[in-house]
């Protein structure tokens, strides 16, 4: 079941809320419901960086992408597929994590963080 | 010295994945080692056309600017792998490794890091890569000059749901076999001689698949001088030993 960590409507970089890590397994990252008005220009770009945590302090980035415009425009109106990321999350459980990135536009999009 | 293995990242059986983005990036746990040889093995997957063309790059400012492989699969060229490298790079933390496509598409990577590898010129023997239409997956082989470390990558593209590594005694690296990602197969081998990376599918795919070799660092200890404060040495030689070599006596 997807589990949206934060929704925001701003331009710019962005941190989601952090969460432990709990579950083993795989784990996909979206950034869901961006519209792809903006983003017929392949100039623009999205990135989305999952981090980890031991301590909430400190931060390291452990998996990132980038996302660039003029493919993958879904006929709801919205990015889709949406910029996805996957990975197995088991060697860190116990830990944060978190989802930063940029989104070049003003808009409303969610993460969502769903265990596979 | 000999080459050895220090560490994969994703540290999982499965690589790290994206779909539909223009760059994938893994980031070590821990350390890398100043000297050492790092290796990206990627793969993509695109919808329809062509696969494209892979770029590596870290964050340490280390020359990826040669892939050591890459094989598109045939008939159907939507899947593509590849084998990128760094040697004798500059380590450190957070050390962080990119693949690049041409374009965007969906991404499978895995990075890893060796010792004892040559730092220049490390790739050894004529890489190879070979693309069908079968259950047998196999690179062709490479035959480096001497002992060496091998690294297989491999795709395809289809409904496969299964990916076992068919190359004796090699050990894999990552496997990732579904069908709602690009699909990758990597696993490496420190031996000499002929060898040929192969995997086995469920069923017949088109896939891609290659190898190569890198040579291992020459070895030797270089003795520069031997004091006595005990004695007068009124001269003495340079010895080079290498390994297996008798250590000489030296009578005072």
């Amino acid at each position: 079941m997807a589990n949206v960590l934060a929704t925001q409507s701003r331009v710019g970089d962005w941190t989601s809320s952090a969460a432990v890590l709990n579950q083993a397994g795989r784990w996909r990252v979206s950034l869901i419901g961006i519209p792809t008005a903006e983003f017929e220009d392949t100039a623009r770009s999205i990135t989305l960086a999952l981090e980890l945590s031991s301590d909430l302090v400190m931060w390291r980035e452990k998996y990132a992408i980038r996302w660039v415009g003029g493919h993958y425009v879904g006929k709801d109106g919205t990015i889709n597929p949406p910029p996805t990321l996957t990975v197995d999350l088991t060697p860190y459980i116990g830990q944060r994590a978190r989802v930063t990135g940029s989104v070049p536009i003003a808009t409303t999009f969610g993460i969502d963080l769903t265990r596979l | 010295m000999g080459i050895a293995f220090v560490k994969k990242d994703p540290n999982t059986t499965i690589p790290a994945e994206a779909n539909g983005v223009a760059s994938l990036a893994a980031t070590f746990d821990t350390d890398t080692t100043s000297g050492n040889l790092l290796v990206g093995i990627g793969s993509t997957f695109v919808g329809s056309g062509t696969s494209p063309t892979h770029t590596y790059s870290d964050n340490k400012a280390n020359d990826w600017s040669s892939l050591a492989v890459h094989q598109l699969s045939t008939s159907y060229t939507l899947s593509r792998a590849s084998i990128g490298y760094s040697a004798g790079i500059t380590g450190g933390a957070s050390h962080t490794i990119t693949l690049t496509p041409a374009s965007t598409c969906d991404i499978c990577l895995g990075v890893a890091e060796f010792s004892g590898v040559a730092a220049s010129s490390p790739i050894s023997g004529t890489p190879v890569g070979a693309g069908s239409s079968s259950t047998a997956v196999s690179s062709g082989a490479t035959t480096p000059a001497a002992n060496a470390l091998y690294i297989g990558a491999s795709c395809y593209n289809g409904t496969s749901r299964t990916f076992i590594l068919n190359w004796s005694s090699a050990t894999e690296l990552h496997n990732e076999a579904s069908t709602s990602y690009a699909t990758l197969g990597s696993a490496y081998k420190i031996t000499s001689g002929s060898q040929t990376a192969a995997w086995t599918l469920g069923q017949i795919e088109n896939w891609a698949c290659c190898i190569a070799a890198f040579a291992e660092a020459a070895s030797g200890i270089t003795q520069t001088s031997v004091i006595s404060a005990a004695a007068s040495v009124p001269t003495h030689t340079a010895v080079i030993l290498y390994p297996g070599s008798v250590i000489p006596t030296i009578t005072l």
